[in-house]
C-alpha cells in the first residue's frame, strides 16, 4: 500500500510537467497563432473572439493557471474545425483506438511469447537463429512500410482484405498486424532470454528431474516465471503503440485518435492538438504507472527496496 | 577476432548506403527535381530503375540524394544528444546532490511522454519544416535516454579502485572524468548510439511520411514514402523502394548495436 502510494505521488510531478508542456505548445508557434489559426481571410472581430476564447489575450500566467484548472476539470476548450468540445471529440475516438490497440497487442502475445519460448528451448539450433533474424528484421520493419505494402498486397493485389476504415470486422486485421509487427519482435527477444534466465534455476532442473512432461517443465514452470519481466516491457510497448497508432490509423483512415491528431494538425486546429497530445500523454502515464504497481505486485524484492 | 555476423552485415549495410548517400551526385542517373510529365509513373525498368513517380522524377536519383538528408539529420542529431546527455549525465553521476535528484526527476519526466507524440507536435507547431527545425525537435528529449546510461555507470563506476586512487592523489575532478571515467562510457554509449540512429531514421522518416517533415522540395525516403502512399493502385514502386531503404539501414543499426553489444559487453 505504501509503495502504492509512493508510485502514485510520484505521478503528480510529471503529470504537471506534461499539462506544462502542452501548455507552452500554443506558445511555440512563431508570430501570432490566431492568424495562423484562421488565416487571411476572417473579420477583426472573429480574430478578437477567437483570441479571448482562447484567452490569449491575458498576461500568459495567468492564461497558465487557466488552463492548469480547465485541464483538471477535463475542459480542453474547443474544436476550431467542428466546434465541438475538445475532450468530446477525443472520446468519440477512444473506442476505435483501444479496438485496434488491444488487437495489435493480444496479436503479439499470441505470436511473440511463443515464438519467444521456442528460441529459448532450441538455444544455438537453426531455429533458435531463424527467429532471431526474423526478430531483428520486425524490429526495423516500421508500420510507415509494412502497412502501405500489406494494403498493396491484400487489399489491391489479391483483394481478400478491406483497406480498414473501421467498417467490418476484418477491416481491423490488416492495421492490427502492421502495428503489431515490432511489438512480436520485441516480446520475442524478451521472452527468449528472460526464458534463458530461469532454465538456469534449480525449480527447472528440479522439474526435469521429477520426469515431468516437457510442456509442463516449460510452459507450467518456466513460462510463469519468465513472463514477469516481459510484463514490464508492456508500459514500454503501449507508448509504441500509442505512437504508431498516429501512422498505422493515418495509413489505413482509421478512425481513432491518431487520425484525430493527424487531421487536427492538417487543420492548424491547435486546441484539437493540445487535447490529443495531453490525452494519450495522461493515458501512457496511467499505463506506465499500472505496469509498475504489476510489477511490484508480482515481484515484491522490487516494492520492498525501492 | 572473430566478429559476430550481425556486426558484419550491419556495416556491411551502413557502409553501403553511406558510399550511395555521398557518390549521390555521381551516380545518380538523373536529375532529382526535373520534373517530366510525359513521364508519370513509369514502372521500374532499364532507363529508370525504380520507375518514376506522379511528376515523373526518377525514384533511384530521389532516393540517393533523399539518403543524404536522412543520414545527415540522424547523424547530427545522435552527436548532439550524445554529447549532451554526457555532458548532463557525468555531473549527476559524479556531482550527485540536489543537481543530480532535479536532473533525474527530469529524465523521468521526458521518459513519462510518448516521445513521438511530442516531437510531433512540436514539429506541427513550429509550422516551417527545416532541416534545423526537425533536428531541434529531435534533439529535445533524445539526449534523456544517454544522460540516464551515463549517470548510472559513473554510480557504478565511482566505486571502481582506479577512480578511489584517481580521487586519493587529488587529481582535479574534471581530469579524473575526462582521463579515468568517459574512456570506460565508450562502449554502453556506442552501442545506445547505434540503436538511437535507427530509431531516429524511423522518427525522421515517420514525419516526413505525415508531410511534417523537411520541405517537400527536398525528397526524404519518408516523404517519398508518404507521396507514393496516394498511388498505391497505378504505382505500387513508388511505396515499395523508399521503404526498403529505410528498413536496410535501421537493421544496419539494429544489428551493429546487437553485433557491438555482443563484442563489447559478452556478459549480456
Amino acid at each position: 500500500m505504501t509503495y502504492f502510494f509512493r508510485r502514485l505521488t510520484s505521478l503528480i510531478p510529471v503529470m504537471f510537467g506534461v499539462v506544462t508542456i502542452t501548455f507552452f505548445l500554443i506558445h511555440m508557434i512563431p508570430g501570432d497563432p490566431v492568424d495562423i489559426m484562421l488565416g487571411d481571410y476572417t473579420s477583426q472581430a472573429d480574430r478578437a473572439a477567437l483570441r479571448k476564447e482562447l484567452g490569449l489575450d491575458q498576461p500568459l500566467f495567468a492564461q497558465y493557471k487557466n488552463y492548469l484548472w480547465r485541464s483538471l476539470h477535463l475542459d480542453f476548450g474547443r474544436s476550431l474545425q467542428s466546434q465541438k468540445p475538445v475532450f468530446k471529440e477525443i472520446l468519440d475516438r477512444v473506442p476505435a483506438t483501444f479496438e485496434l490497440g488491444l488487437a495489435a497487442l493480444l496479436l503479439a502475445a499470441f505470436v511473440g511469447i511463443p515464438l519467444g519460448v521456442a528460441a529459448a528451448i532450441k538455444k544455438n539450433t537453426w531455429l533458435d537463429q531463424l527467429i532471431l533474424v526474423i526478430g531483428s528484421l520486425g524490429l526495423s520493419f516500421p508500420s510507415l512500410w509494412s502497412g502501405p505494402l500489406l494494403i498493396w498486397l491484400f487489399a489491391i493485389e489479391l483483394d481478400w482484405l478491406p483497406i480498414g476504415e473501421r467498417e467490418s470486422w476484418d477491416s481491423l486485421i490488416l492495421p492490427s498486424v502492421s502495428l503489431s509487427i515490432g511489438l512480436i519482435a520485441l516480446l520475442m527477444r524478451m521472452t527468449r532470454s528472460s526464458m534463458l534466465d530461469v532454465m538456469k534455476e534449480d525449480y527447472m532442473s528440479v522439474a526435469r528431474a521429477k520426469g515431468l512432461p516437457a510442456y509442463k517443465i516449460y510452459f507450467l514452470h518456466g513460462l510463469t516465471n519468465a513472463i514477469i519481466p516481459v510484463l514490464t516491457l508492456l508500459g514500454l510497448m503501449l507508448g509504441a503503440l500509442l505512437t504508431g497508432t498516429v501512422i498505422v490509423e493515418t495509413i489505413f483512415d482509421w478512425p481513432g485518435i491518431g487520425l484525430l491528431l493527424y487531421q487536427s494538425i492538417q487543420n492548424r486546429d491547435y486546441p484539437l492538438v493540445q487535447g490529443c497530445v495531453l490525452f494519450v500523454s495522461v493515458i501512457y502515464l496511467f499505463a506506465n504507472f499500472f505496469t509498475d504497481l504489476a510489477y511490484g505486485y508480482f515481484n515484491p524484492k522490487i516494492r520492498l527496496e525501492s | 577476432m572473430k566478429f559476430p555476423w550481425q556486426l558484419r552485415i550491419g556495416l556491411f549495410l551502413i557502409g553501403s548506403i553511406l558510399l550511395l548517400a555521398i557518390a549521390a551526385p555521381l551516380i545518380a542517373p538523373f536529375d532529382p527535381t526535373a520534373i517530366q510529365l510525359e513521364n508519370r509513373f513509369q514502372p521500374p525498368g532499364s532507363t529508370n530503375w525504380f520507375g518514376t513517380d506522379q511528376n515523373g522524377v526518377d525514384v533511384l536519383s530521389q532516393i540517393l540524394y533523399g539518403a543524404q538528408v536522412s543520414l545527415a539529420i540522424a547523424l547530427s542529431v545522435v552527436s548532439i544528444t550524445l554529447f549532451v546527455g554526457l555532458l548532463l549525465g557525468s555531473v549527476a553521476g559524479f556531482g550527485g546532490g540536489l543537481y543530480d535528484q532535479l536532473l533525474m526527476r527530469f529524465v523521468d519526466m521526458i521518459f513519462g511522454f510518448p516521445g513521438f507524440l511530442l516531437i510531433l507536435a512540436i514539429v506541427a507547431v513550429l509550422q516551417e519544416a527545416s532541416v534545423p527545425n526537425m533536428i531541434f525537435a529531435l534533439c529535445l528529449t533524445g539526449w534523456a535516454s544517454y544522460a540516464r546510461l551515463v549517470r548510472g555507470e559513473i554510480l557504478h563506476l565511482k566505486e571502481k579502485e582506479h577512480v578511489l586512487n584517481a580521487l586519493a592523489l587529488g587529481l582535479p575532478k574534471w581530469r579524473i572524468l575526462v582521463f579515468h571515467i568517459w574512456p570506460n562510457l565508450i562502449g554502453p554509449l556506442v552501442i545506445q548510439a547505434s540503436f538511437g540512429l535507427a530509431v531516429t531514421i524511423i522518427t525522421e522518416s515517420s514525419l516526413s511520411f505525415l508531410g511534417l517533415g523537411v520541405s517537400p522540395k527536398t525528397p526524404t525516403w519518408g516523404s517519398l514514402l508518404g507521396a507514393g502512399r496516394q498511388y498505391l493502385i497505378e504505382a505500387p514502386h513508388l511505396s515499395f523502394f523508399p521503404g526498403l531503404f529505410i528498413v536496410l539501414l535501421v537493421l544496419g543499426f539494429n544489428l551493429l548495436g546487437d553485433g557491438l553489444r555482443e563484442t563489447l559487453d559478452p556478459k549480456k
